[in-house]
């Protein structure tokens, strides 16, 4: 009797230790693999933020979007690239910091073009001087 | 008539177009922060800071989303959220001041320039006034401007769970790297 519950003791700590190394160690999600929690245009998006960003923080913020838009710029640096979505004549935008991984997909994408970008959503950033921004990050073109 | 209208129209054009390359900015800057700890190093990456610069008067202010540090591991990335910045309340952190030495830098000459930097830094909804140096390099069409500094937590009122107090260092090093465009509106 003693050796079972001995026996079963060292299971439930090695599925423990097991679940914990597992826990320690995730990396994030490429978002390519997810499934989004919310589809929304750049422009409802914008508007939510616009509207009372304390309430589209707490419906958006952390969540995994796809957002559909038209591109209004391309920012390339280094590796890094930065799609932006929006309307020509307004300042604000959705900027998607893309997962660098899949930065070679924007090849033959351009200004003007329709996109759906997923990414995850970090925030608002207002300001009157340089145009308000959703700001999406770990991007990718579905 | 209409040369008349262009006359008065003209300078007022140029003032415009002055004032707005007075103004520098970007929406990529990148900010690091590393803390040493005995465990293992945490280090957090964020590459869509944004950031104004006004060379007439020195005037400069950062900011910067929180839930956009990048982490290695997942886990780590949630507590930072979640426990210790509390990034669904103070969604935001801000630097807002000015290069007190701003007359010392030459805008208008190619080169790197020592900065001194003075001004109010906002994180997780307290502000403390921060001084610290900062180096501007005047390229051609943009310049550049990087910064490393520390901040203590205890100014911040975040709080180190006790169990892991002693794995997690107060002081983390903050690293500002941005290259600034002019401002054309």
């Amino acid at each position: 009797m003693k050796r079972i519950i001995f026996l079963i003791v060292l299971v439930l700590i090695t599925c423990a230790a097991w679940y914990v190394h597992k826990e320690y160690n995730r990396k994030n999600k490429n978002l390519a693999e997810v499934e989004a929690d919310t589809k929304i245009s750049a422009a409802a998006l914008l508007g939510a933020f616009e509207n009372d960003s304390g309430s589209a923080n707490k419906q958006y913020l952390g969540k995994i979007l796809a957002v559909d838009g038209t591109i209004k710029n391309i920012e390339k640096e280094d590796t890094d690239a930065t799609v932006i979505l929006g309307d020509e004549g307004n300042m604000s935008s959705i900027r998607c910091s893309m997962d660098t991984a899949y930065v070679w997909k924007l090849a033959t994408y351009k200004e003007g073009a329709s996109i759906t970008i997923t990414g995850a959503c970090t925030g608002f950033n207002k300001d009157d001087l340089l145009g308000s921004d959703v700001i999406l990050n770990r991007c990718v073109i579905n | 008539m209409f040369r008349k209208n262009i006359l008065i129209v003209a300078p007022l054009l140029f003032t415009i177009i002055v004032q707005a390359q007075d103004k520098y900015f970007t929406k990529n800057a990148k900010i690091d922060f590393f803390s040493s700890a005995p465990l293992e190093d945490i280090e957090g990456k964020n590459k869509t800071a944004s950031a104004v610069l006004d060379i007439k008067t020195g005037s400069l202010h950062f900011s910067v989303l929180m839930q956009g540090f990048e982490f290695d591991k997942a886990l780590m990335q949630e507590h930072f959220n979640e426990n210790y910045l509390e990034s669904d309340k103070f969604p935001k952190a801000e630097f807002k001041g000015s290069i007190i030495n701003n007359v010392d830098i030459n805008y208008q000459k190619a080169g790197t320039y020592n900065a001194k930097v003075k001004g109010t830094m906002t994180l997780h909804g307290v502000t403390k006034d921060l001084e610290t140096t900062a180096t501007i390099k005047v390229n051609d069409d943009n310049l550049k401007a990087e910064s490393i500094f520390n901040l203590l937590l205890s100014d911040y009122n975040i709080k180190r769970p006790a169990v892991v107090k002693d794995k997690i260092s107060n002081t983390i090093k903050v690293t500002i790297d941005a290259k600034l465009d002019p401002l054309k509106n």
